[in-house]
C-alpha cells in the first residue's frame, strides 16, 4: 500500500471516530424541548397619570438547541387566564403588532448547541381590578410560531399593588456599599423586613438596618429626627440553577407608627439577570434540571 | 485525458462556486459532481485502472448524496434540519469527495508511472498527500465545529473552500501537462 494509501486509510478513521464522538455528545446533548429559566421578579402595578401600568413588562429566558428555528409569539398564564400578554423574541415595537416576522434574523445567544433565548412580555394589566393585593403568576402556556404549545414553570412573577405611600420616611441619599439614608418624620416601631419573594434569595442576600440584621430588626425603635440607614447586598451567586435566574427582589421595611398603622417604605431592591454565559454553565443548569 | 481534465476542472468549479440566478440555484452542486463524473470516465477510456474505477464510483455516491443535500436545502429552518443526523450531513459528502479526489489523483499518478513520467509521479504524489492530510484536518473541523457551533465551523468552510481551489489547480496542471509535454 502507497503512503498517501495509508495516511488516507489512518485519515478516514480519525474522522470516523471525530464523528461517532461529535454525533453522540451531540445526541447526549439535544434538548426535546425547550427548558425556561426560572424568573422570580416582583412587579409594581403603579397606574401612571397617563392610564399605563408602571412595570407591565419583563423578560422571560429559555434555552434551545441552536438550530431551533421556532421563535414565541404567545403566551398565557395559567394562574390567571384573563390577563392578557403580548409576547415577542423581537424587543422592537412587539406591543403594536399582533404577529411575529419570523424571517427576520433568528433571536438568541448561540452558545455552542444551545440558544439562550429572550421572550419579551407586555402585560395588559387593565384587566386587573384596582386595588390589587398580590397576584402571583408561575405558571404559563407558551406558544411557538410553529403551533407547538409547551405548558413551563416559569418561577415566580408577582404582580405587586404599590398605592400605599407614606411620609415617614423620608429618601435622603444613597451612600456607598449600597447603602441608603431616610430620614424619620414620625416615631415609628420597625416590624419586618419582607417581600414576596425574598425567600427566593434569602440565602444570597444581605439586608441591615443600622447594622442589624434584617431578620432581627422587629420591635426596633426610631424617634422623629433620627435617621435610617438600610445595606442591601446581593452575593456573588455560583449555585448552578441560581446562577442562570433572573431575580427582581424589592424588599421593604415595614413598621407601626404610635396609633398603630402599619406601614412600608421600600429599601434598595435586588436585580440579578445572568449573564456571560458559557457552554459549562448551561450544561450544568441543564443537567440539573434533568433536561439533558 | 486532456478533456476529461476539462471535465473535472469545470465539475469542481461548478460545484464550488453554485450559480445563482436571482433565488434560483440553476448550476446547484450535483450537476458539478455529474460533470466531474463524465471527466472520470473520458480518463478511463483512456487509460484503466483501479483508482479511476473507485473515483467513479464515489463520484456516484457524491451526485445522490449533492441531490439528497439540495432536497434537504428545501427544508432548512424546517423540523427535519434540527435532527441530529442530518446537520452532520455534509461530512459525510465531504469524506465522499475526499474519496472521489484522491483516487482522481491517485490514478493520475498511476498513469505517470505507466508512461513513466517519474518525476511528475513524485512530484504529484507529493501533491496529494498534502491534499489528504489538510483535507482530512478539515473534516475534524467540520465535524467538532458542527457540534460546537463555533469558529471551527468558519475555519473549516474557509479550509474547504482553499482545498476546491487547490484541487482545480492540480486539475488544471495536470490538463497542462498533458497539453505541453505528453
Amino acid at each position: 500500500m502507497s503512503q498517501n494509501k495509508k495516511i488516507l486509510k489512518t485519515g478516514i478513521i480519525m474522522i470516523l471516530i471525530t464523528l461517532v464522538i461529535s454525533v453522540s455528545i451531540s445526541f447526549f446533548l439535544r434538548l426535546d424541548k425547550p427548558v425556561f429559566l426560572k424568573s422570580y421578579l416582583e412587579l409594581k402595578l403603579h397606574e401612571l397619570d397617563n392610564g399605563y401600568y408602571r412595570d407591565s413588562q419583563f423578560e422571560l429566558r429559555y434555552i434551545t438547541n441552536a438550530n431551533d428555528y421556532r421563535v414565541v409569539n404567545g403566551i398565557e398564564f395559567i394562574d390567571m387566564p384573563e390577563l392578557h400578554a403580548c409576547a415577542s423574541e423581537y424587543n422592537h415595537g412587539f406591543m403594536f403588532s399582533g404577529f411575529n416576522d419570523t424571517s427576520k434574523t433568528m433571536p438568541g445567544q448561540i452558545e455552542a448547541m444551545y440558544s439562550l433565548r429572550t421572550v419579551y412580555i407586555q402585560l395588559d394589566t387593565y384587566i386587573v381590578e384596582d386595588p390589587i393585593d398580590e397576584l402571583h403568576l408561575t405558571r404559563a402556556k407558551v406558544y411557538f410560531s410553529d403551533g407547538y404549545i409547551q405548558t413551563v414553570d416559569i418561577g415566580d412573577i408577582v404582580l405587586i399593588d404599590d398605592e400605599k405611600t407614606n411620609d415617614y420616611l423620608e429618601f435622603k441619599g444613597s451612600g456607598s456599599s449600597d447603602t441608603n439614608l431616610f430620614a424619620v418624620k414620625e416615631d415609628i416601631t420597625l416590624l419586618k423586613v419582607d417581600s414576596p419573594l425574598l425567600m427566593n434569595i434569602e440565602d444570597l442576600i444581605d439586608i441591615e438596618i443600622d447594622n442589624t440584621d434584617y431578620r432581627n430588626v422587629k420591635g426596633i425603635k426610631y424617634s422623629k429626627g433620627h435617621s435610617l440607614q438600610t445595606k442591601s447586598v446581593l452575593s456573588e451567586i455560583n449555585d448552578p440553577i441560581s446562577k442562570l435566574n433572573s431575580y427582581h427582589i424589592r424588599p421593604r421595611i415595614y413598621f407601626e407608627d404610635n396609633e398603630r398603622n402599619i406601614l412600608y417604605t421600600d429599601v434598595n431592591g435586588f436585580y440579578y439577570k445572568g449573564h456571560n454565559f458559557e457552554l459549562l454553565d448551561l450544561i450544568k443548569y441543564l443537567r440539573a434540571e434533568e433536561a439533558i | 485525458m486532456v478533456k476529461g481534465y476539462k471535465n473535472i476542472f469545470w465539475g469542481v468549479f461548478i460545484a464550488t462556486f453554485n450559480i445563482n440566478l436571482a433565488f434560483i440555484k440553476i448550476l446547484p452542486a450535483f450537476i458539478g459532481w455529474i460533470i466531474v463524473h463524465n471527466g472520470i470516465k473520458i480518463l478511463m477510456e483512456e487509460f484503466k485502472t483501479q483508482s479511476f474505477e473507485k473515483a467513479i464510483k464515489y463520484s456516484k455516491y457524491l451526485i445522490v448524496l449533492s441531490i439528497i443535500g439540495e432536497f434537504l436545502s428545501l427544508f432548512a429552518g424546517i423540523s427535519i434540519n434540527s435532527i441530529v443526523l442530518f446537520s452532520y450531513f455534509p461530512v459525510v459528502t465531504a469524506i465522499i469527495e475526499l474519496l472521489m479526489i484522491f483516487y482522481i489523483i491517485d490514478g493520475s499518478i498511476e498513469y505517470f508511472k505507466e508512461i513513466e513520467e517519474e518525476i511528475y509521479a513524485t512530484q504529484y504524489e507529493i501533491n496529494l498527500k498534502t491534499y489528504t492530510i489538510f483535507f482530512v484536518i478539515e473534516i475534524i473541523l467540520m465535524c467538532i465545529g458542527l457540534m460546537l457551533n463555533n469558529i471551527l465551523l468558519t475555519i473549516a468552510v474557509i479550509l474547504a473552500i482553499i482545498l476546491r481551489i487547490s484541487v482545480m489547480v492540480m486539475i488544471n496542471n495536470l490538463k497542462k501537462l498533458y497539453i505541453n509535454h505528453i
